[in-house]
């Protein structure tokens, strides 16, 4: 302990006041009952004046004269007191008296009943108390301050409630970090659809299709964690132009039960599908309604030998079913200029479905532009650049919002509309597209 | 909405608002203010008969028995407990302004204010309504003991009793505290003040003469003690002899002070062993063990711990820093509150 006293003394550079202390205290042992001498050396400047008098040297100072418990221990075998004595005294236990003198705190209750102990014991020694309170709390910075734990036993009581705060605070703050993430990704496949839509090569392969179909789907794209059914079945809706080179193969899922499906199509994707929920049997009734009320004039005639061929080939073959498609594009793209591009041209040969209506849009300059489906989900959002070409299919009516009207045709399953209304007026065009083609 | 604003400038307080002294604590300082509970007011001498604050605290605990006609010097507080209204909000508000220096707001502090555990609720209303007119936005109370214990470094929300004995101007408290509550206290209107009106009719009963409370205080201070003791004491004062009507000396030691405290200290060592009475046995064993702790401008009265080690058998502590534990307590209860909820305590 004493040795301790020392080094933390020393480094500070402050070995006038420690060997006073030395000197203080030997000398405070070898006068205890002078009080003359104690209130000089109270003083530690008068200490460090009787230090140039007396050589530390010829102090004879035993190490244990600095320990508290030492000087309490002297001063009671001085007094002819036993430690019996000095225990009924105080009213304390003997073994707290032992441990005093030894020096020995850790058996002891907190610094404030050790601290009183001190003092009692030093005032009924007649020494002064202070300098040993003093040295006790010196001793007692080397060790944890029992205040301390009074703090931590302080937290228990409300620690759980705490942990369930702090709990609580974390997941909610996971689920916002998902939460931006997810939306982030949201956004960021629309770039991926806008490379897709301006690059859309012919030479498509089924393999890449995957990839592609990210664009639209917000679940799908946040994910990649998300099965690859589910992806093929968040396709469905949604027929896409870069899908058009596939459309030999997209009819495929309008008949086949789902697992089938995924089987066949995963490849190949949907672009002229019945909605997801739809299992085989019920997409053919679908189908037959389709033709009967021609809601889409455009394909009528396609869907049911896509149908029909289908239901016969179980998906299985691919090349038969292109044929009817490709037959198709005289009659569709009619009021298409020859040199569309090929991809438009194919978009155009889908057949859409009832209750679906196809948006081609087309930019002469950036807009800002967000297209959903009836269902609320995400066709298209973000940014649309010159020259680009978005073909877009969802259930009708389809609602578009576009922040620049003036550079943005449109077209509705094939047919331009007008959008001077919005245009006139230079605002943010906000419409339906409804089966029908026409504008809300 | 606009307080809590103004709470932003201002620090939190923890008052202990005692019968002899107000002592303020703010958090991360300390003690930042340690006055008299005493008033000057100055009357005006037109028709209405307005009264202004002439001094607080110091200054006018230095007219305390010397004011001509136009001036009162008053302790607003009384056994612990507001006597003057009034007069106690304009002290605190005083008080509150003067720790905090910057004027640029007016100072909306919350505020912990200990209050004597046996006050009764219309005390305590009236200390809660004084503080919160003195500009506190935010009034908690916190019972003396356990503020006392806090500041003394009591292992108050341990499982084990700790038995604390604050001596305060003019109450004691007895309290015996485990898990953050109190589990015995008493509050005895016994403290500082009655030793000075015990010693006061001792000197006239004896000698005759009429001595001040501040003279009275003095002698307390000096001489004044608990237990006798081997050497004696003496200290001499002027106290106006009745019989003649002029100042006259009086020398007197520490016995015959110790005398003319006997009453008052029998009254404290009753209420103690009362507490040790009625304490349950298991925390009763821990007092044994390891002691109850004087706090309070009491636990400065020379040997009172011998005494009370004596009549009760049990080991007796003073505290460090006796008078501001209270104040200190407080500040830490404050913090303990903003930490853990005002639920820590049984607060009101």
């Amino acid at each position: 302990m004493d040795e301790k006293l020392t080094e933390q003394t020393t480094p500070e550079g402050d070995d006038n006041f420690n060997s006073a202390n030395e000197l203080h205290s030997s000398l405070e042992s070898a006068h205890e009952t002078t009080p003359v001498v104690e209130t000089l050396l109270d003083d530690e400047d008068t200490v460090v004046l009787i230090k140039g008098a007396i050589e530390p040297e010829n102090v004879v100072y035993d190490d244990q004269d600095l320990s508290v418990g030492a000087r309490l221990q002297q001063a009671r075998e001085k007094n002819g007191l036993t430690q019996r004595n000095i225990a009924d005294k105080l009213h304390l236990e003997i073994h707290t008296i032992q441990a005093l003198e030894e020096n020995n705190y850790d058996t002891l209750p907190q610094v404030i009943f050790i601290q009183g102990y001190i003092r009692s014991y030093a005032k009924l020694l007649n020494i002064a108390p202070e300098p040993l309170l003093k040295k006790f709390f010196t001793q007692q910075k080397d060790r944890p301050s029992p205040e301390l734990s009074f703090h931590h036993v302080e937290n228990k009581p409300s620690s759980s409630r705490d942990i369930w705060f702090r709990t609580m605070t974390v997941a909610i703050i996971i689920t916002l970090i998902v939460l931006v993430v997810m939306w982030w990704q949201s956004m960021e496949p629309s770039t991926d659809q806008n490379e897709a839509v301006t690059a859309p090569d012919t030479t498509a392969q089924p393999v890449d299709e995957p990839k592609k179909s990210e664009n639209v789907g917000f679940w799908r794209s946040v994910t990649g964690f998300f099965s690859t059914a589910q992806t093929a079945e968040d396709d469905t809706p949604l027929a896409d132009t870069e899908n058009t080179e596939n459309t030999a193969s997209a009819p495929k899922p309008e008949t086949a039960p789902k697992p089938i499906y995924i089987e066949h199509v995963r490849p190949a994707p949907p672009t002229v599908v019945a909605p997801p929920v739809a299992p085989a049997p019920e997409t053919n009734v679908a189908v037959g309604q389709a033709t009967e009320t021609t809601a889409s004039p455009v394909l009528p005639s396609v869907l049911p030998e896509i149908t029909t061929e289908n239901t016969e080939n179980q998906t299985v073959e691919l090349s038969p079913l292109v044929k009817p498609v490709e037959e198709k594009p005289a009659t569709i793209i009619s009021d298409k200029p020859e040199a569309a591009k090929t991809t438009e041209q194919t978009a155009e040969q889908k057949p859409s479905q009832a209750g679906f209506v196809r948006v081609q849009l087309t930019a002469n300059g950036s807009s800002w532009l967000e297209v959903k489906d009836a269902q609320r989900k995400r066709l298209y959002m973000g940014t649309v650049k010159t020259g680009e070409e978005l073909n877009l299919e969802g259930a009708a009516p389809v609602s578009v919002v576009m922040g620049r009207p003036d550079v943005l045709n449109i077209k509705a399953n094939g047919a331009p509309l007008s959008l001077n209304q919005f245009t006139e007026k230079n605002r943010v065009a906000r419409f339906n597209v409804t089966e029908a083609g026409g504008i809300e | 909405m606009f307080n809590r604003l103004r709470g932003l400038f201002s620090t939190d307080l923890s008052i202990d608002l005692g019968t002899a002294n107000t002592l303020i604590y703010a958090k991360g300082k300390g003690i930042v203010l340690n006055e008299p509970s005493v008033v000057a007011i100055r009357e005006s001498r037109d028709a209405n008969g307005t009264k202004a604050i002439a001094a607080v605290g110091a200054e006018a605990k230095l007219m305390l028995g010397r004011t001509p006609g136009h001036i009162t010097a008053i302790r607003p507080l009384k056994d612990g407990v507001i006597a003057d209204f009034t007069v106690t909000e304009r002290m605190l508000q005083y008080f509150i302004h003067k720790v905090h220096a910057n004027k640029l707001f007016k100072p909306s502090p919350r505020v912990l204010v200990s209050v004597p555990c046996g006050s009764t609720q219309v005390e305590r209303r009236a200390i809660r309504e004084s503080a919160a007119g003195a500009g506190a936005r935010d009034v908690h109370l916190i019972e003396e003991p356990m503020a006392a214990a806090i500041g003394a470094g009591m292992p108050v929300s341990e499982a084990c009793g700790s038995m604390v004995l604050d001596i305060g101007g003019g109450t004691t408290e007895v309290g015996v505290m485990s898990l953050n509550g109190i589990v015995y206290s008493e509050s005895i209107r016994i403290g500082g003040d009655r030793f000075d009106e015990a010693i006061i009719s001792y000197v006239r009963r004896h000698y005759g003469s009429l001595i001040g409370d501040t003279t009275a205080e003095k002698i307390k201070m000096e001489i004044g003690t608990a237990y006798p003791s081997k050497d004696i004491m003496e200290i001499s004062v002027r106290g106006r002899n009745l019989a003649e009507g002029i100042p006259r000396s009086v020398k007197l030691n520490s016995n015959e002070i110790l005398e003319a405290l006997q009453e008052p200290l029998q009254g404290i060592v009753a209420a103690v062993k009362a507490a040790l009475e009625r304490t349950p046995p298991e925390l009763g064993s821990d007092i044994a063990e390891r002691g109850m702790v004087l706090t309070g401008g009491g636990a400065l009265l020379r040997d009172l711990d011998r005494l009370l080690m004596e009549e009760t058998g049990l080991p007796v502590i003073v505290a460090d820093d006796p008078l501001t534990c209270v104040a200190r307590g407080g500040g830490r209860a404050l913090e303990m509150i903003e930490n853990h909820g005002v639920d820590i305590f049984h607060l009101e």
